[in-house]
C-alpha cells in the first residue's frame, strides 16, 4: 500500500501503511534506497521516517504530477536482499554517568545488571533519524525496559547520553535539554558536523557494555 | 579584504537558500526566513539569489568595512545609516574602507537582509552557508555575529549607482496567510477546521527560526491526536494536542509527532516571518 499526497508547494509525501512494523520498514527502507540511487530529476531532499517517506523537489526543474506517476512506477525488486549493517555502540552504565539506571531499576524491581542484560541483547532497528541533527529513532526495546518519562525534563542531558522514553530508547547526539531516563552514556560522538553518518535509517545498533575506564580512553581518542 | 562587526545586533546569522540532501540525518533545511526579501536583497547586488546574506532579526547589525565593496540591504524597516547618514534599502550602497553601517531596530517587520556585492568567505557546511545555531554549525562558525568578528569577503565587487530602487514593502499588522490541506487535514472534526479557518490569531511571545507559535481559539482533535513521526517541512501548520497551531520555519524539525492539518505557502511563510509579536493572521485556503 503506498499512496504519494502533495505536501505543500514544492514537496510531496509517499505515505505507506499507518503502522510502525518491520515490513512496512523494509518497504520505506526500499523506496528510500532506490531514490537515493534513481536518477529522476529536480529532488532536493528524501527523508525517510517509520511509515513515509517525504521529498522536496525544485518545482523548475520537475512538479508533483510527474513525481507522483514516477515514484508510483517504481518497481522494488523485492529479492534483492540489502546489506543490513550492524552498528556496535560503547555505552558505559556507570552510575555517574547513567544518571537515572538506580531509580528505574528500583522501579522495576530488578538489578542494574538486569538493566545492562536487557539494553545489550537486541540488534535494535534504526527506523529513522529526525527531530534533530543525527537523533534515531530505535525499534526493538524489551518491554521490561518500558519507561516513563521524567516528570521534569533535565535542563541539560550531555551529548552521547543513553536513554529510555516510553517504549523508546535512544541516544542523545548533542547536549540538549530532555526528558528521558539516563541509563548510559557513549564515548563515541553520534553526529559530527561534515563527517559520513555514523548510521543510517535501515541500519542496525547493538549496544556493548564498556567500564568507566573503558569509557575514558574512548573519549580521550575521539 | 574583510568587514568588521562592531555591533552584532540581536541575531545577526549568515543564511543562503537552505541546506538540502541531509535531511536523511536528521539535520534541518535552515535558510532565509523570508526568501523572496533576502533574494531581492542578493539581486540587487548582482548575487545569485540563493547566495549567503547577512540576516538581521529585529535590531540589526553595525559593520566597518575593511575595504571597498556594495552592499544592498531589504526587508524589515530597519533604520539604515552609512557613517550616521540616512540611506534607503532597496538601494545599491558602496562602503569604502573604514565606513560604518549601521542596520537598527526594525519598526515594521522582523528579518533585514544585507547583501554583499562578491562571495562571503566560508566555510560550506553540507553544501550550505546557513547557520543552525541550536547545532552550532554553518555560517560564521556556527554562531550568530558578534563584535570584533571579521567577515571575508572573496571577490568583493564595487557596482556603479544604478537609478533602480525598490521600494520598501509594505507589512500589514494583519495578515491573511494562504495554505494547503496538510496530509492530517481530513483528520480534524469539520468544525475545527472551520474554527482554525474562521478564527483571527495573534503572535505569540514564542516565535523563533523554528517556528511560531499563534495564539487564539484552541483547536478540538478528533480521534487521532498524534501521528506516527512523519516528515516536516518549512511552512508546516502543526496542532499540538493541546489544540495549538504551530507553524514551523526555517529550522523546522526534520520530523513531528503532531497533526499536520495545513502547509503554508512559500508567500505565506515569507508574510509570517515578517509578522511582530501581536500582529494578526488568519488562514485560508489557497484556491
Amino acid at each position: 500500500m503506498m499512496e504519494v499526497k502533495r505536501f505543500g508547494e514544492k514537496s510531496l509525501i509517499i505515505q505507506f501503511e499507518n503502522i510502525i512494523s518491520i515490513p512496512v520498514h523494509q518497504q520505506v527502507k526500499n523506496y528510500y534506497k532506490y531514490l537515493l540511487q534513481s536518477s529522476m530529476e529536480g529532488i532536493k531532499s528524501i527523508s525517510p521516517a517509520y511509515n513515509s517517506i517525504t521529498l522536496i523537489y525544485d518545482p523548475f526543474v520537475t512538479s508533483f504530477d510527474k513525481l507522483k506517476l514516477e515514484i508510483e512506477n517504481i518497481e522494488i525488486d523485492g529479492d534483492k536482499e540489502l546489506e543490513q549493517k550492524v552498528i556496535e555502540i560503547p555505552v558505559c552504565y556507570a552510575t555517574s554517568l547513567g544518571l537515572d539506571i538506580e531509580e528505574v531499576a528500583q522501579s522495576k524491581n530488578i538489578s542494574i545488571d538486569e538493566i545492562i542484560h536487557l539494553h545489550t541483547a537486541p540488534h535494535y532497528t534504526v527506523y529513522m533519524l529526525g527531530f534533530s541533527p543525527g537523533f534515531m529513532y530505535l525499534g526493538g526495546l524489551d518491554p521490561q525496559l518500558f519507561t516513563p518519562r521524567k516528570k521534569t525534563p533535565r535542563l541539560q542531558i550531555p551529548a552521547g547520553a543513553v536513554g529510555l522514553a516510553d517504549q523508546q530508547t535512544g541516544i542523545y547526539p548533542s547536549a540538549t535539554p530532555g526528558g528521558w531516563q539516563i541509563i548510559g552514556q557513549t564515548p563515541v560522538p553520534i553526529f559530527q558536523v561534515n563527517e559520513k553518518p555514523l548510521v543510517r535509517m535501515g541500519d542496525q545498533i547493538k549496544f556493548k557494555s564498556i567500564d568507566l575506564d573503558t569509557f575514558h580512553q574512548l573519549k580521550n581518542t575521539k | 579584504m574583510s568587514f568588521e562587526v562592531i555591533k552584532g545586533g540581536l541575531m545577526t546569522t549568515i543564511q543562503d537558500g537552505g541546506r538540502y540532501g541531509v535531511q536523511d540525518q536528521g539535520i534541518p533545511v535552515s535558510g532565509f526566513m523570508d526568501e523572496s526579501s533576502a533574494q531581492i536583497a542578493n539581486s540587487l547586488v548582482g548575487n545569485s539569489p540563493n547566495s549567503a546574506l547577512l540576516e538581521c532579526c529585529q535590531v540589526g547589525c553595525t559593520i566597518k568595512a575593511h575595504t571597498e565593496f556594495s552592499v544592498a540591504f531589504y526587508g524589515a524597516h530597519m533604520e539604515l545609516k552609512l557613517n550616521n547618514h540616512e540611506v534607503p534599502q532597496g538601494k545599491i550602497l558602496t562602503l569604502t574602507t573604514d565606513d560604518i553601517l549601521s542596520i537598527g531596530f526594525a519598526t515594521k517587520g522582523m528579518y533585514g537582509y544585507l547583501a554583499i556585492a562578491g562571495q562571503l568567505n566560508l566555510p560550506k557546511i553540507y553544501n550550505s552557508y546557513s547557520t543552525y545555531l541550536p547545532a552550532k554549525f554553518g555560517g560564521y562558525y556556527g554562531k550568530k555575529l558578534e563584535t570584533g568578528d571579521v567577515v571575508h569577503i572573496l571577490k568583493p565587487n564595487i557596482l556603479s549607482n544604478s537609478f533602480s530602487v525598490i521600494k520598501p514593502q509594505n507589512f500589514p499588522q494583519h495578515v491573511v496567510l494562504e495554505a494547503l490541506p496538510g496530509p492530517e487535514w481530513n483528520e480534524l472534526p469539520k468544525e475545527s477546521q472551520e474554527l482554525l479557518l474562521s478564527t483571527t490569531y495573534t503572535i505569540s511571545k514564542d516565535i523563533n527560526r523554528i517556528g511560531y507559535r499563534l495564539e487564539g481559539e484552541s483547536i478540538p482533535l478528533g480521534n487521532k491526536k498524534e501521528i506516527i513521526s512523519s516528515g516536516m517541512i518549512k511552512g508546516t501548520m502543526q496542532i499540538t494536542s493541546a489544540g495549538i497551531p504551530i507553524i514551523m520555519m526555517a529550522d523546522a524539525p526534520t520530523s513531528g509527532g503532531y497533526l499536520r492539518a495545513l502547509n503554508l505557502t512559500e508567500r505565506a511563510c515569507d508574510q509570517l516571518a515578517q509578522m511582530q509579536v501581536g500582529n494578526k493572521v488568519e488562514v485560508r485556503m489557497k484556491r
